[in-house]
């Protein structure tokens, strides 16, 4: 699936960072535009208006009490280092990036910049906008929504080799095995197709399908079989192969939105939804 | 006044008293020979083997310290037992304070590679163990309990949140809860637009979800701290059960060994308690891995801290060592500690301690150069801490002067036993004993090396095994006896003495190998006399261009010395000028004026700065028999002044001081002297002639000069009688003497002197007081009264009060 554009959402977070310099190294590879957006997530003005509006800190606990000012202070400081960010890291690998600052609902903002194509790219673990938004399942809809991709990054955020993708035959499948391909090709990476479906024998038609797809493309792949999309089978599988980076269909009737969820959660490198 | 003859001039060693014909018969010499003290000295030294009872070999260069020390100790070392090997290995407790292991002979070698090899597997047994399958379950088992526990808790707070119509949101730096309105964040005004119990309500909602939220945060460190307990656990029961073979196979090895057993227990205990950090850290080739953090270099365990520093390896050794430490610096004396530089700072531990030679001389002795120890900074002072503690402790320089701040290692210290024994001149032993406290406590035993030996049958046997020795040593030709009675001759000429030979053995020991290079320049196989004359004269000729200039001078009449003729007032006196180590003998025209003065004798050469104190010595003796011996009754009413002529440089020494007192004597009577004879010999304040050095070169430095200016059988040397023994003149000068062409002279008084230069009788004093008529004698006495009574006529015209003391 080609790629046409690299969306970044920053927020200055430290994987928010680590995001942006993989996702700019990503947009260098393919040759495509860069956009950084940073949301002004007004639920968090509106919170910070309430009279007894305060905070608890997530490290020490601690309460504190906000006003919008606040906020708005925050935000304009992290805009401020967000896009200094983008232009540095975009003129060293020479990329052409813009900027952009929106006011909203960070979920809506977000689908109104994206297009068909985009790649969406976010910080995932800890404070990140993805783990805020909830990760898989906000990827996976905006994902949908958006007729895109979704990118979690973590702070091991380098997207290199080895790329699994997951296949059970559907049209997000195709589509996320065709990115995976993208992610491989040039970059000397294996790639590792976990096929799934309800029998043995159709997971095997899966693999030659797939192996026979991504032939084409001249790249060689190993496939396992499974009967059953179970999350913390497919994360330690993927683990087991030193996989770096996950590719997921975003909306696959065989993997649930707990099963996106739960491997965008507990897998440590990059995880890519890719919409059908 | 009866001269020498030749045989008294010379002792010849004759060959056919020799029962070999070339040394090539002789057998080795084991022992030593003419240093029976010395020899000694070591023997109880090394007997003894107390503390203090360490050994300063003092000698002149040359009479072989080194050789018969080292000979005597080897000989001791046989009969003691091997040291233990020893190693330095990790303090897991102290990290900066390095463990000692001594082990038996050959062990330390064997432990070395045994740990070498444990280390080796315990990479891959750990490697093994937490890339099992039982391990990786468990770990996930439990990582995964405690990953869901905060998360549970905040899902089920903002599950019921929601319930009650809140929102959990996440700011970056933390979370809040607010009210919603139709599925989005209530505003302020929205807020304050609700009834004030409405808003009560809401708030106190916020605020109880607040303080739960609080309250699970909270509760964070102390999962997180279960889980670190949890996964350690794990690890060490999966680590212990990987590393219990192989350590178990060595401490059943070493069980004999409780030091070594004690040791593999604490990598044992290591091991588990650092197994993560070793196999995430260990680089491939078993170095730490450095971790640059915020606080610079940061060393992390690795697989070498198992190692063993084997420092001395005693494998195949026999008997205690006998180390002779040619540099001994402060560092190569008691070791040291390097380092390495990783990322700008300079890092290291125990492996980087490097052994010293004393380390390697423990259990044993060490010879030591005592000039070149007490050159290097610190060395002295080093080895002298460590005999007196028994402790050798490796500590750097810049340590132990405060100077350095970089990290460094405190090892354990080795207890020391070992024998010292320095080598030096006496001069170094004398300074140490007299101005360093410590010296002698701990350097009780002297071996003091004489320079020369007598000549003895038994000392002249040995002589000659011992030239036979070193030839052999040398791989140098078979020397005949023609020229072992040759070299035996030269050494006597070394120390001046017919009855001693040099025991500077080094001196012969060049003279050895120069004779066998002039055979092998000559094409033969056999070392004979001539080739070691041909080498002796080698020697005079490269070092005696000074004394043909000086010679060439005399014969030019630059310098002026007389040879024929008589002269009153002058003499030709004796010096002897050294080059480095070549001597030669030089005649120096001696004179002396009198005049009517008040009994001064006046050293010109001291006057000018130019005379030594031994010199002024000779000049004010020569006073006190003047007036003694002949005015005792009379103030000495001359004024007379003497001077070594045409001499611009420093003269020192009173061996001219009885040529003086001819020359000054002469001047008096104005009686002339035979200008044929050179004098030399000191004299004291009874006329009595004393020993000097140098006989031989005065001799023949004049004999040189007289063929110079033409010899005419006349000439010859006045010598103090007790220096007899001490010739062994040249060749050229015996056969001299022997055809009548050259004479010498024996004497024991001033008057036996006077005889031979003036040709008057002396003669003592008579009964009556006087000396008799028509002797020298009396013509001085005369002189002088005459001079006192001038002087009294002199002292009358002029105020008689002036009478001046004598």
């Amino acid at each position: 699936m080609r790629i046409q554009r690299v969306v970044v959402a920053i927020d200055a977070s430290p994987t928010s960072l680590a995001a942006l310099e993989a996702t700019t190294e990503l947009a260098a590879r393919w040759d495509t535009e860069l956009l950084g957006i940073f949301v002004e997530d007004t639920n968090l003005l509106r919170m910070a208006s309430l009279p007894f509006a305060r905070e608890v800190g997530s490290h020490s606990g601690a309460f504190r009490a906000v006003d919008p000012q606040d906020i708005k202070r925050q935000f304009r400081s992290q805009a401020d280092r967000a896009r200094r960010a983008l232009e540095r890291t975009a003129q060293r690998l020479r990329v052409r990036a813009s900027f952009e600052v929106v006011q909203g609902s960070v979920k809506d903002e977000l689908l109104a910049v994206l297009r068909e194509g985009d790649l969406l790219s976010l910080g995932k673990g800890g404070q990140s906008l993805a783990a805020r938004l909830g990760l898989g399942s906000t990827a996976r809809a905006i994902a949908t929504a958006a007729k895109g991709c979704v990118l979690m990054h973590s702070h091991v955020a380098r997207v290199t080799g080895p790329v699994t993708v997951i296949y059970d035959g559907h049209r997000a499948a195709d589509r996320a095995l065709a990115t995976a391909v993208e992610l491989v090709r040039g970059h000397e990476a294996r790639l590792i197709i976990m096929c799934i479906a309800a029998t043995r024998e159709a997971t095997q038609e899966l693999a030659r399908t797939a192996s026979a797809r991504v032939k084409e493309e001249g790249i060689e792949a190993r496939c396992r079989h499974l009967t059953e999309a179970d999350a913390p089978e497919l994360v330690q599988l993927a683990r087991f192969f030193g996989t770096n980076t996950i590719v997921l269909p975003a909306n696959s009737p065989t993997l649930g939105e707990q099963v996106v969820e739960a491997v965008a959660r507990d897998f440590a490198g990059p995880v890519l939804v890719v919409a059908g | 006044m009866k001269e020498l003859g030749p045989a008294a001039l010379y002792r010849r060693y004759d060959p056919e008293e020799f029962d070999f014909e070339t040394t090539a018969e002789l057998e080795d010499l084991t022992g030593t020979v003419g240093q029976p003290r010395a020899v000694a000295a070591v023997e109880f030294a090394a007997g003894i083997a107390r503390e203090g009872y360490n050994i300063f070999a003092l000698g002149a260069p040359g009479v072989g310290k080194h050789s018969l020390v080292s000979h005597y100790l080897e000989k001791h070392a046989e009969t003691r037992a091997v040291p233990p090997d020893v190693c330095y290995v990790h303090n897991f407790e102290e990290p900066d304070k390095p463990r000692l292991l001594q082990l038996p002979p050959g062990r330390g070698v064997d432990l070395r590679r045994d740990t070498a090899k444990l280390a080796e597997n315990l990479r891959a047994a750990l490697t093994g163990a937490f890339e099992s399958e039982e391990y990786q379950t468990r770990r996930q088992v439990i990582e995964d309990e405690f990953k869901e526990r905060p998360r549970e808790e905040l899902r089920d707070i903002e599950e019921r949140a929601k319930q009650e119509g809140l929102v959990l949101l996440r700011s970056p730096v933390g979370m809040a809860f607010a009210p919603t309105k139709d599925g989005e964040v209530m505003s302020g005004d929205e807020f304050r637009a609700l009834p004030e119990e409405e808003q009560k309500k809401i708030q106190e909602k916020v605020e109880g979800y607040q303080e739960e939220a609080q309250k699970a945060l909270r509760q964070m460190p102390s999962w997180d701290r279960d889980r670190h307990t949890r996964v350690r656990d794990l690890d060490r029961e999966v680590v212990e059960a990987a590393v219990a073979a192989p350590l178990d196979e060595l401490r059943q090895k070493y069980e004999s060994l409780p030091g070594v057993v004690a040791y593999l227990d604490a990598v044992q205990h290591d091991v588990v308690e650092r197994a993560r950090e070793l196999v995430e850290q260990d680089g491939p080739s078993g170095e730490a891995v450095i971790a640059v953090g915020p606080k610079g270099p940061d060393r992390k365990a690795s697989m070498s801290r198992y190692h063993v520093n084997l420092l001395v390896d005693n494998r195949g050794t026999t008997g205690a060592p006998v180390i002779y430490e040619d540099n001994p610096t402060y560092d190569n004396l008691i070791g040291r500690i390097e380092h390495v530089a990783q990322f700008g700072a300079l890092s290291t531990d125990f492996n980087h301690i490097k052994a010293g030679s004393l380390h390697r001389a423990n259990g044993g002795y060490i010879m030591l150069d005592a000039h070149k120890l007490l050159r290097a900074p610190y060395a002295w002072e080093a080895l002298k801490r460590a005999l007196q503690s028994g402790n050798l402790r490796i500590e750097s320089l810049g340590q132990t002067l405060s100077m350095m701040a970089v990290v460094s290692l405190e090892p354990e210290p080795l207890p020391l036993n070992v024998q010292v024994v320095l080598l030096g001149e006496p001069i170094l032993y004398y300074l140490l004993s007299q101005h360093d406290p410590d010296f002698e406590e701990l350097f009780k035993v002297a071996s003091d090396f004489a320079e020369l030996m007598d000549a003895t049958p038994e000392n002249v046997k040995g002589y000659v095994r011992l030239l036979a020795t070193l030839a052999r040593e040398d791989n140098l030709r078979r020397f005949d006896r023609s020229a072992v009675a040759r070299l035996l001759e030269y050494s006597s000429r070394v120390v001046g003495d017919q009855e001693r030979l040099t025991a500077r053995i080094g001196v012969i020991h060049d003279l050895l190998r120069e004779a066998d290079y002039w055979a092998g320049v000559n094409g033969v196989e056999v070392v004979k006399a001539q080739h070691v004359q041909q080498a002796i004269d080698a020697q005079i000729n490269r070092a005696d261009r000074v004394r043909e200039r000086v010679h060439e001078q005399i014969a030019m009449g630059t310098i002026m010395i007389d040879v024929a003729g008589a002269k009153a007032g002058q003499v030709n006196g004796l010096s002897v000028l050294m080059l480095g180590n070549f001597a030669f003998g030089r005649p120096s025209r001696l004179t002396a004026r009198v005049r009517l003065g008040q009994g001064n004798v006046v050293d010109i050469e001291r006057e000018v700065e130019l005379g030594g104190p031994l010199h002024s010595k000779g000049v004010l003796i020569l006073a006190g028999y003047l007036g003694a011996n002949y005015t005792p009754d009379q103030p000495l009413s001359l004024s007379a002044s003497i001077v070594f002529e045409q001499s611009y440089s420093g003269i020192d020494g009173d061996s001219a001081s009885a040529a003086e007192l001819f020359a000054l004597l002469s001047a008096i009577a104005e009686i002339p002297l035979k200008q044929s004879l050179a004098v030399t010999g000191s004299v004291n304040q009874h006329g009595e002639v004393q020993a000097i050095g140098g006989v031989n070169e005065k001799i023949e430095g004049f004999f040189d000069v007289c063929c110079a200016k033409g010899i005419t059988g006349e000439q010859g040397v006045i010598i103090p009688a007790s220096n007899v023994r001490h010739l062994m003149l040249r060749r050229d000068v015996v056969a001299a003497v022997s055809s009548g062409q050259f004479h010498i002279y024996p004497i024991e008084t001033i008057d036996q002197g006077l005889e031979l230069l003036t040709g008057m009788p002396t003669a003592a004093r008579q009964s009556n007081g006087e000396y008799p008529e028509g002797t020298f004698n009396r013509l001085v006495e005369t002189k002088l009264l005459e001079l006192a009574e001038k002087r009294r006529a002199f002292g009358a015209r002029n105020g008689a009060d002036k009478e001046p003391a004598n």
